[in-house]
């Protein structure tokens, strides 16, 4: 069977896919991303009052 | 034709010497090779600008790509708030609110968050100790399942909104002469007491009622009796020489425990052994003050009555009454016979001549103690026998506890509830209290909260009570809360924040205090603690007359955590002779005796969130999350019980289906049932664990709602999974009677003994013959030993162990396999009969080898030799073989079948809290690794930093780990074994130091000291 995609061609593809990728995973997709918050802790903030025990 | 005229031709062409051969004029390809290929047609792009195009991507994603590991932002401390450094601890001076003892702790923070709570080492209660519970409450203040902001009805809403239609109605309420109803615990802060009378003044028809599931009031009540006060004082266990406790679990639950079990284990010190104390418990369940007794007795709870009152006829008849006794009463307590009870319930006789004896030997200088649970008239008969035996000497006085005030009783309660029903109670306030669970059903209370018109909770997660709210409001944890205790008389403890609020809680005093102000505007964050330091100035700062100003004084209290008060004189007051009357005996029980009981952590239901302290397993039977009912195995082999068989227990009308669990030391015909249980408006972690059993309180028995008499138990057939942890990692596969002690785990003698043979821990080892030479070790080398004559089994060095070290909570189906991840464990062993056995208590953790067989075995190294005698653990080359495991003769080693922090249990720990419960010191680990106790080398590390940084040696005593810590007995030492000044080598060379399985040559580095019970001669 008559293969349809050259060598030339093929390589031509598969390097220009890789180039598409690379820009992609470049740009800035998190800033999108939603927000999960299993992976953020709560922020804790000291009690400015308390007297700490000075050892 | 020769060989060299030979020609050869590849086709006729070449014969005939064509031209048209390719080849032919030096060509190699002919012309027709290019036929069809058009250089114009041809892709631009050519292979050296791909390759080209190619890199520069390249490159440009390596720069741009992000991490995919990065889930954390990092957050420059460019702006660090005062007072914290990075990597450095910070403590703060604080009060428990986990009971009515109000112990002082200290909170150590790290970047401001609070990771373990110890005991505050300046206050003169607990001295550096506290409870498990304690212990574990850094869980309950990283939740997931607290209420997180004010809800109205189901719905949420705002704190303005929600301020503002209470006010309202609590006014419109009050106007129109129906009662405002707040049920609270017993409060023991007197600015808190000061609120609730300002509340009361505000709304005119409020009403503050106070209920505890447990509480003393039978003893306040016979102490009223006897002496005419409440004010109930501590006792000096530390000075007496004999102890007789009557259900009185002094060192388990009862009272400061903590204190108690200081106080009892000084007299247990092994190099004093002429000063040792001898305990006498007489009880119904085997409990953890029994499981420490030298002697004990079986006796059902209302058999504890004529006990007493024989006990003071046997006394006085002996004439060793150290006070005038009337006559008349000789003549009352002459009908109670001690050999005729002892007869009646099957009391060992000698056991009750040596008790007699040994009161009467020790007069001045012994003490009677009655549990909680026991009815007023058992208290006031204790009272008069510590009197003619001259006992009061040991009453501190000083220390005395503070009435914290009157207590709702079940008729009281039942009038309350009809005023529910009646209409006569216009509003509701549920002050931080759940009495939907912890009244029995009987009651119907929730029925009759559904007829008052308006319901509001403060709490910290929603519970049995919030269903029928009107308003939920959440409120602050303990560690984000200013507060002040006073439950004894000589300290007052102040509570302050560590922590701002993680949620939109509020502490529950500045809600009220803003009722009372009668705005919403009026809060702020300040609100409650302006009104405690107003309130400290003039309860606190105006009478002891200093000459420092209150705003020093304040910080100075802060800073301590409590204020010392000088005693207003000598409260004691003589015994009231004239007013005791001879109680009738109670009836004759055909059916079961009911004996409901406290939990050991988990408090009257509270902390049922807690998993730390539902994994923690019972001190006595070993069970972790769940309830049951401990029979004894005879009882229960005349019913054909087996363990987890599920029964229906009645009580009147009320009945409870509950498994069972055969224990062995529990008197006859006798169940014990821990209430706190069953939970069902609760987190996942609490929800449904356990039996419910608080429909059992005895509404009926006005002497004491935890006994129950004439009960019958039915078994249903059914069978429930109890799941204990005794047998999980034992020492030995086969079962043989008194193994630990053929075996010599477990080593003890009388002091008798002792005195004979001074060598009998050691005296039957053999000598151990080493094929290679001995390992010398120069430098610091770590050790640790532990004496068993004052270790209690308490079960403190656990929580603490787990709060630590970040050990993870697994869950019931997890332990069931043995899989449960605590470092520390206490294996408890009996001897002699199954019906009356003597308990053996020893802390088990990583031994530390010298010659560790585990170390040995790991194909990876994961776990070898530190130069300063610790087993090391490298978690991130462990492999996961569990040959270390194997191979560990005392099965210390725990692997991590899950990544409990990850999607275990459907990612129960992914939240936003519930890693902030984690130690930062310590790592935590993932699935596939192995892990076990480090003697907390966190703090061996710090102890190095900071030698290194003052330029000395590292001194062993500094090291103090978690365990030791916590030890309210003292019973834990470690340091430098090589150290000759130190503790722990003395203690590795006494006589009665043994090391465990120490015949295998493993060379183990804790070194226990051997019990001594102080039984008479003949007995072991």
């Amino acid at each position: 069977m008559e293969n349809k995609t050259d060598r030339r061609s093929f390589f031509s593809i598969a390097g220009k896919g890789t180039i598409g990728a690379m820009i992609l995973s470049s740009l800035p997709f998190k800033l999108f991303a939603s927000n999960n918050s299993n992976k953020k802790l709560k922020k804790v903030v000291i009690h400015n009052q308390a007297v700490k025990r000075v050892k | 034709m020769s060989e060299e005229n030979k020609k050869y031709w590849k086709s006729l062409d070449g014969l005939n010497n064509s031209t048209d051969l390719p080849g032919k004029n030096h060509k190699e390809f002919p012309d027709s090779v290019t036929d069809g290929f058009n250089v114009e047609s041809i892709n631009g792009l050519s292979r050296r600008k791909f390759l080209g195009l190619l890199s520069v991507s390249t490159a440009i994603a390596a720069t741009a790509c992000s991490d995919y590991h990065d889930q954390k932002e990092i957050i420059p401390y460019t702006n660090r708030p005062e007072g914290v450094l990075p990597g450095k601890p910070n403590f703060y001076a604080s009060t428990c609110n986990g009971c009515q003892e109000a112990c002082g702790i200290l909170i150590k923070t790290r970047e401001g968050r609070p990771i373990k709570v110890d005991g505050n080492d300046e206050h003169p209660i607990n001295k550096g100790k506290i409870c498990a519970t304690g212990q574990s409450s850094i869980y309950n203040l990283y939740d997931p399942s607290r209420l997180q902001n004010p809800l109205k009805g189901t719905s949420k809403t705002n704190w303005a909104t929600a301020d503002s239609e209470i006010i309202a109605k609590l006014d419109s309420v009050s106007k129109s002469g129906k009662k405002i109803v707040v049920l609270t615990n017993s409060i023991n802060s007197p600015t808190e007491r000061k609120m609730l009378d300002e509340f009361k003044q505000r709304f005119a028809t409020a009403e503050v009622h106070a209920f505890d599931l447990f509480n003393n009031c039978n003893k306040k009540f016979g102490w009223f009796k006897s002496y005419g006060n409440a004010e109930i004082p501590s006792i000096k266990w530390d000075k007496a020489n004999v102890i007789l406790s009557l259900e009185g679990d002094f060192l388990g639950k009862e009272g400061n425990f903590i204190e108690n079990t200081r106080l009892f284990s000084s007299k247990r010190d092994f190099s004093n052994v002429k000063n040792f104390n001898r305990l006498y418990v007489v009880e119904a369940g085997l409990s953890l003050t029994g499981s420490n007794s030298d002697y004990r007795m079986r006796l059902k709870p209302e058999a504890q009555y004529d006990f007493v009152m024989a006990l003071l006829n046997e006394v006085i008849k002996k004439g060793a009454s150290n006070i005038v006794v009337d006559s008349s009463v000789k003549n009352k307590l002459s009908k109670f016979s001690l050999d005729k009870i002892a007869k009646s319930n099957d009391l060992d006789s000698i056991k009750v001549n040596y008790l007699v004896e040994d009161l009467i030997k020790n007069k001045g200088k012994s003490i009677v103690y009655a549990g909680d649970s026991l009815s007023g008239d058992v208290q006031i008969a204790v009272n008069l026998l510590n009197e003619v035996l001259g006992n009061t000497d040991l009453y501190n006085y000083e220390s005395a506890y503070v009435n914290t005030g009157k207590q709702l009783h079940f008729p009281q309660i039942e009038e309350l509830i009809k005023s529910y029903n009646n209409g006569e109670v216009g509003a509701v306030i549920h002050y931080d209290v759940n009495p939907s669970f912890h009244l029995p059903k009987s009651l119907k209370y929730n029925e009759a909260l559904k007829k008052v018109g308006f319901v509001i909770s403060l709490v910290d997660s929603p519970n049995e009570s919030t269903i029928n709210d009107n308003f939920t409001l959440p409120i602050n944890h303990n560690f984000e809360s200013w507060g002040d205790a006073h439950s004894r008389k000589n300290v007052y403890s102040l509570r302050q924040p560590v922590i701002a609020p993680l949620f939109n809680t509020r502490q529950k005093e500045a809600i009220l205090l803003t009722w009372i102000l009668g705005s919403p505007k009026v809060y702020n964050e300040s609100l409650y603690h302006d009104y405690l330091m107003e309130s400290c100035r003039e309860t606190i700062y105006s009478k002891k007359k200093l000459s420092v100003d209150f705003i020093s004084f304040w910080n100075s209290a802060l800073h301590d955590g409590f204020v010392n008060i000088e005693s207003d004189g000598n409260s004691r007051k003589p015994f009231n002779i004239s007013e005791i009357k001879i109680a009738d005996s109670p009836k004759e029980n055909s059916g079961f005796s009911i004996l409901l009981a406290k939990d050991y952590f988990i408090g009257d239901g509270r902390f049922a969130n807690n998993g730390w302290l539902q994994e923690i397993p019972h001190p006595i039977s070993k069970v972790a999350w769940d309830n049951y009912a401990a029979i004894a195995p005879s009882s229960a082999s005349e019913m054909n019980l087996k363990n987890g068989d599920i029964v229906n227990v009645t009580v009147g009308e009320n009945s409870v289906k509950i498994p069972v669990l055969l224990q062995p030391g529990v008197a006859q015909n006798t169940l014990v049932i821990e209430l706190g249980y069953g939970r069902t408006v609760i987190s996942d972690v609490g929800k449904e664990v356990g039996k419910n059993a608080n429909n059992l309180l005895n509404i009926k028995n006005l002497n004491s709602r935890w006994i129950c008499s004439n009960a019958s138990v039915e078994p249903t057939g059914e069978n429930y999974k109890l799941v204990s942890t005794q047998e999980h990692h034992s020492l030995d596969e086969e079962f043989v009677k008194d193994l630990h002690l053929k075996r010599g785990i477990i080593r003890e003698a009388n002091l008798d003994e002792y005195a004979k043979n001074p060598k009998f821990a050691n005296e039957e080892d053999i000598e151990l013959v080493s094929i290679t030479s001995e390992h010398g070790q120069v430098g610091t080398k770590w050790a640790m030993s532990i004496d068993m004559n004052k270790c209690t089994s308490c079960s403190v060095c656990v929580a603490s162990c787990n709060v630590e070290n970040n050990i993870p909570v697994v869950g019931k189906d997890q332990v069931a396999v043995g899989r449960e991840m605590h470092w520390m464990r206490i294996d408890r062993y009996y001897s002699g009969s199954s019906e009356d056995p003597i308990v053996s208590n020893q802390p088990m953790l990583c031994q530390h080898c010298d010659n560790a067989p585990c170390e040995n075995v790991c194909p990876v190294n994961a776990t070898n030799h530190s130069p300063d005698g610790l087993n090391q653990m490298v978690y991130n080359r462990c492999v996961g073989t569990r040959y270390c495991g194997n191979n560990c003769p005392y099965k210390v080693r725990r692997f991590n079948f899950f990544n409990f922090r990850d999607h275990f249990e459907d990612g129960f720990y992914l939240n936003e809290v519930s890693p902030l419960v984690h130690n930062p010191e310590v790592t935590v680990r993932s699935r596939g690794v192995m892990e076990k106790c480090t003697f907390c080398v966190q703090k061996i590390s710090e102890e190095r930093e900071d030698a290194i940084r003052e330029g000395r040696q590292i001194k062993g005593d500094n090291v103090v780990p978690a365990c030791q810590q916590s030890c309210p007995a003292d019973a834990i030492v470690f340091g430098d074994a090589n150290d000759p000044e130190s503790k722990i080598s003395q203690y590795r060379k006494h006589e009665l130091g043994y090391g465990v399985l120490q015949t295998l040559n493993v060379k183990p580095n804790v070194t226990y000291l051997a019990k001594l019970r102080n039984t008479h001669s003949e007995d072991i």
